[in-house]
């Protein structure tokens, strides 16, 4: 992220990546450079969110390059051959523009939140520097130092994000999905201005690239300013970076602990399909993670935490909107020790609450995504960063569009199936976090 | 594809080719090599400005003695309203039970009239209903929000828990032993010891000093039936500010605050606190930690939310820390030589204190020149103040920016609210923008040397190699 007062809860955002079939408003177009146009309906005030996401990340950085598609992120601040030096901060600033980015694994963002009558501005902005970044030696380098900083401020301050950062590892380790998308502090500062540059000339381009328009705009006039300020970029070739396939089946397991650590953390991820290769195994995950642990009434929650008293709280989330594997996790913070005893209770409490599955119960958990999916109408920014997020995954926006459907028509059966697969058949990582003394207790 | 200029790619030809014949004339006249005329492409746009419809209105609920502000908003078909009660918050908890707002707010929906706690939940959440609750230093307060359908069914459920919560034991403990877990968790982040340490240092005994959570000895001692009297006496309809906004008439709207409201005392039960005496001469406080970066923290008298030197206040605020990457503070420690990821600066408003606070982080290698380079800032903007050029690009982004306050029903309602509570006026939003523009530099500097002065507390957390700790 360029600069941290906006939080991003992309994941989660992700995870609840829902959206009302009958009310939703999502128009797609391409132009012919390949520039992919999505343009969402929002006439409450007149706002709009533009994010213009980039089909590229940290996955795409060549080996010993980790943090390249961040530091980029941050140079394209930094001013092009039109858009001299600071000059793009302060004219959106001017312009009551709330602007920042983000870097993901497996994409690159760039949004700016502002008045309808500035959106040309932006778009002009943005445009513009898709193609014509100027980097100086003396800006990357100050450029560099501050991702150095943002790592430090992220990573290295937060027990919680550093353990995380081993889980990653430890689970995809082979595959793209296992750096961290700071890059190593080595990595960091053996970067070169030469690093970004290619990174920026290989994969900066509208053909690999989507743009969400969200708002107070109507899909012609969007057509239109698209085509004024972004149709004459040219394509590239982009090689498409290719994912290896994770063994069919490893379990691996880490134990972690650090001093600053004060509570005890129980976390499982697995490597599970996403929505754009197996959608209806995606749409069996959804529902099974709202199943499981949705809310205060789901039955891991009831189990562990109300009944047994084993747990303070127990989480599950799916997020299958990823350009290779999606994943699945379970997290609960144990009342005692993050152990094997522990973990033995956990996977009792998932296979009890899997065999109580009922299809009433199943059409309650479906009932309470869907209830949701109001809200996503709601403030034009939220849509804009899922539905984007979903074109630039490449998991299709039909089957966006058709999330209603989906979820409906999950069966219990495949409810099951999606648990007994993940459980018993996904590559997958548990790790457990200590407080450092723990052999003291 | 045609390989013409963009601003030459339109249907409306003739108006196109005279814009872009003047954005060249202009280009020519300011100066050929120099930046792009990126200002022009506001003027010509084909989006024009335009001002958001909605209309703040105060409706009266006679039944229950209430009145609310309400904005209808109907392009989502949703309901959204906000509420807060004044002088409930957590510095107002009994030294005894510290901790009980926060408690009372973890619960408060567990169970309510009839329902068991988990119908009540299921009831709310396969109808997509949301109600929650939190408190500030200052106030309870609470939020629901629901798809329009399910408008009568929200209003019951809201009315329930706010007048008959049952406050279930299991859900209780439950919610006793997380805040117990938190107390003992809240130094794994640096950020949270600080804030904790510094808060105290800045109010000393007085409870603004507070953890806001209480503490473990406190949290054993409330008991359910001290939720039940908070509820009973603290929420009241004569210390209540209501916000609405969405998908319903202003019937709907008097009608949803009568059920709800109706019941509760017309009274509250509250103290009086006294303000809190600061001592600004307080040294630096150090705490020691290993972690990857030093944590600053500072804090300075700041200004009410209606006193005069809000405005030039909230402003020189902007220019110095809160304008994210083009305020002073970043340019300096951050874009300038990379010092930090960033910093920032704020204005705190309480009903008995108010803050202007500051910081920044960095590893320890870099740590004191951020330090002398913010104090350096610092004293800057109160011996010299701004520019007339920072006063005009603050309040273009302040008026620009104005708009974006709409994005959501519940920010609005939210917003309405708290228009009243800090009297705001009915035509706050209508005016807003002329407040703004109103300043001047004397006045935007007059608030610069009285803030930015010597009175500065600070407080650091980190790895100072022993020479500081």
């Amino acid at each position: 992220m360029k600069y941290f007062p906006v939080i991003l809860m992309l994941v989660s955002l992700c995870l609840s990546g829902k959206t009302q079939a009958k009310a939703f408003n999502i128009d797609s177009f391409s132009l012919d450079n390949g520039l992919q146009v999505v343009v969402i309906e929002n006439h409450k005030a007149p706002i709009v969110q533009q994010m213009l996401f980039y089909k590229t990340g940290a996955v795409d950085e060549r080996p010993g390059k980790g943090g390249t598609a961040h530091l980029l992120e941050h140079l394209m601040f930094r001013g092009t051959a039109k858009v001299k030096g600071q000059k793009f901060n302060r004219v959106l600033e001017e312009n009551g523009a709330e602007s920042n980015a983000f870097t993901a694994q497996d994409v690159t963002a760039y949004h700016q939140f502002l008045d309808i009558s500035r959106l040309e501005l932006a778009m002009f902005l943005e445009a513009d520097r898709m193609r014509g970044l100027k980097i100086s030696e003396d800006d990357f380098a100050t450029e560099r130092d501050i991702v150095f900083q943002e790592r430090k401020q992220r990573i290295d301050n937060d027990p919680a994000a550093r353990f995380y950062e081993m889980l990653n590892d430890v689970l995809w380790q082979g595959h793209p999905y296992d750096k961290p998308v700071t890059g190593t502090d080595d990595e960091i500062m053996s970067l070169t201005r030469q690093d970004a540059v290619d990174f920026y000339k290989t994969y900066y381009a509208p053909n690999n690239a989507v743009l969400v328009l969200s708002g107070d705009i109507d899909a012609a006039t969007a057509r239109q300013l698209a085509e004024k300020y972004y149709g004459q970029l040219r394509p590239s070739d982009i090689e498409p970076t290719r994912f290896s396939d994770l063994p069919e089946f490893y379990k691996a397991k880490v134990e972690m602990s650090l001093p600053e650590v004060r509570l005890g953390r129980l976390v499982k991820i697995w490597a599970v399909p996403s929505f754009g290769k197996y959608p209806e195994k995606a749409f069996a995950m959804e529902v099974l993670a709202e199943y499981l642990a949705g809310d205060k009434n789901a039955p891991l929650y009831q189990d562990l935490v109300i009944k047994r008293k084993q747990a303070l709280s127990v989480h599950v989330g799916y997020d299958g909107i990823a350009r290779s594997y999606g994943r699945f996790s379970l997290g609960a913070v144990p009342v005692g020790l993050p152990d094997e005893a522990f973990e033995d209770v956990l996977e009792k409490a998932w296979s009890r609450a899997v065999e109580d599955l009922t299809s009433e119960k199943l059409d309650r958990a479906k009932q309470k995504i869907l209830a949701d999916l109001v809200y996503l109408n709601d403030n034009p920014i939220s849509l804009a960063q899922t539905a984007g997020y979903w074109a630039a995954t490449g998991n299709g926006l039909d089957i966006l569009r058709q999330y209603e459907d989906g979820i409906n028509a999950v069966s219990l059966e495949a409810v099951k199936e999606a648990a007994e697969q993940i459980w018993q058949r996904a590559p997958q990582v548990s790790g457990a976090l200590y407080p450092e003394d723990k052999n003291d207790e | 594809m045609s390989r013409r200029p963009a601003y030459l790619k339109s249907k409306s030809g003739s108006y196109w080719l005279v814009s872009a014949l003047l954005a060249v004339l202009v280009w020519l006249i300011y100066g050929y090599g120099n930046d792009f005329p990126l200002q022009s492409l506001v003027e010509h746009s084909i989006l024009k400005e335009r001002h958001f419809q909605g209309q703040t209105e105060e409706l009266f609920v006679p039944e229950a003695g209430l009145k609310t502000y309400y904005m209808y908003e109907d392009s989502s078909p949703l309901v959204a309203m906000s509420f807060l009660f004044d002088k409930s918050g957590t510095a107002y908890d009994p030294e005894a039970e510290q901790g009980t707002a926060v408690l009372t707010a973890m619960t408060l929906k567990d169970g309510a009239g009839k329902f068991e706690a988990e119908e009540l939940r299921e009831e709310m959440a396969v109808r997509g209903i949301q109600i929650g609750f939190g408190a500030d230093k200052d106030m309870f307060s609470g939020y629901m929000i629901t798809p329009k359908e399910f408008l009568p069914q929200a209003t019951e459920y809201l009315r329930l828990i706010l007048t008959q919560p049952r406050f279930e034991r299991i859900y209780f403990d439950n919610a006793k032993e997380r805040v117990l877990k938190t107390l003992a968790t809240e130094k794994e982040d640096p950020d949270k010891e600080l804030s904790l340490a510094f808060n105290r240092r800045i109010y000393g005994n007085h409870p603004y000093g507070r953890n806001p959570l209480g503490t473990a000895t406190t949290i054993e001692n409330i008991k359910r039936s001290d939720l039940q009297a908070f509820v009973r006496k603290k929420l009241g309809r004569d210390n209540l500010y209501i916000g609405i906004a969405g998908d319903l008439t202003k019937e709907e709207a008097v009608v949803m605050v009568k059920d709800i409201f109706k019941d509760l005392r017309e009274e509250s039960e509250s103290v009086i606190l006294p303000e809190p005496h600061i001592d600004w001469q307080q040294p630096v406080l150090h705490i020691s930690r290993n972690g990857g970066q030093n944590i600053a923290a500072f804090a300075a008298q700041g200004t009410c939310r209606k006193c005069a030197d809000f405005y030039p206040l909230y402003i020189a605020n902007y220019l110095f820390g809160g304008a994210g990457l083009n305020s002073r503070l970043n340019q300096r420690i951050r874009e300038k030589e990379g010092l930090t990821y960033g910093g920032y600066s704020g204005l705190v408003i309480n009903d008995l204190s108010d803050l202007l606070t500051a910081g920044f982080s960095a590893t320890a290698k870099k740590f004191g020149r951020a330090e002398t380079l913010f104090e350096k800032e610092w004293k800057k903007v109160g011996q010299r103040g701004f520019s007339s050029e920072e006063l005009a690009s603050a309040q273009n982004y302040l008026t620009a920016s104005y708009n974006l306050r709409f994005a959501s029903v519940a920010g609005i309602a939210e917003m309405l609210a708290y228009m009243q509570k800090y009297d705001l006026g009915l035509d706050f939003l209508r005016k807003r923008n002329s407040y703004v523009k109103a300043v001047t530099l004397e006045q935007l500097n007059a608030a610069a040397k009285k803030y930015f002065n010597e009175s500065l507390l600070q407080a650091e957390i980190g790895n100072f190699g022993g020479e500081k700790n």
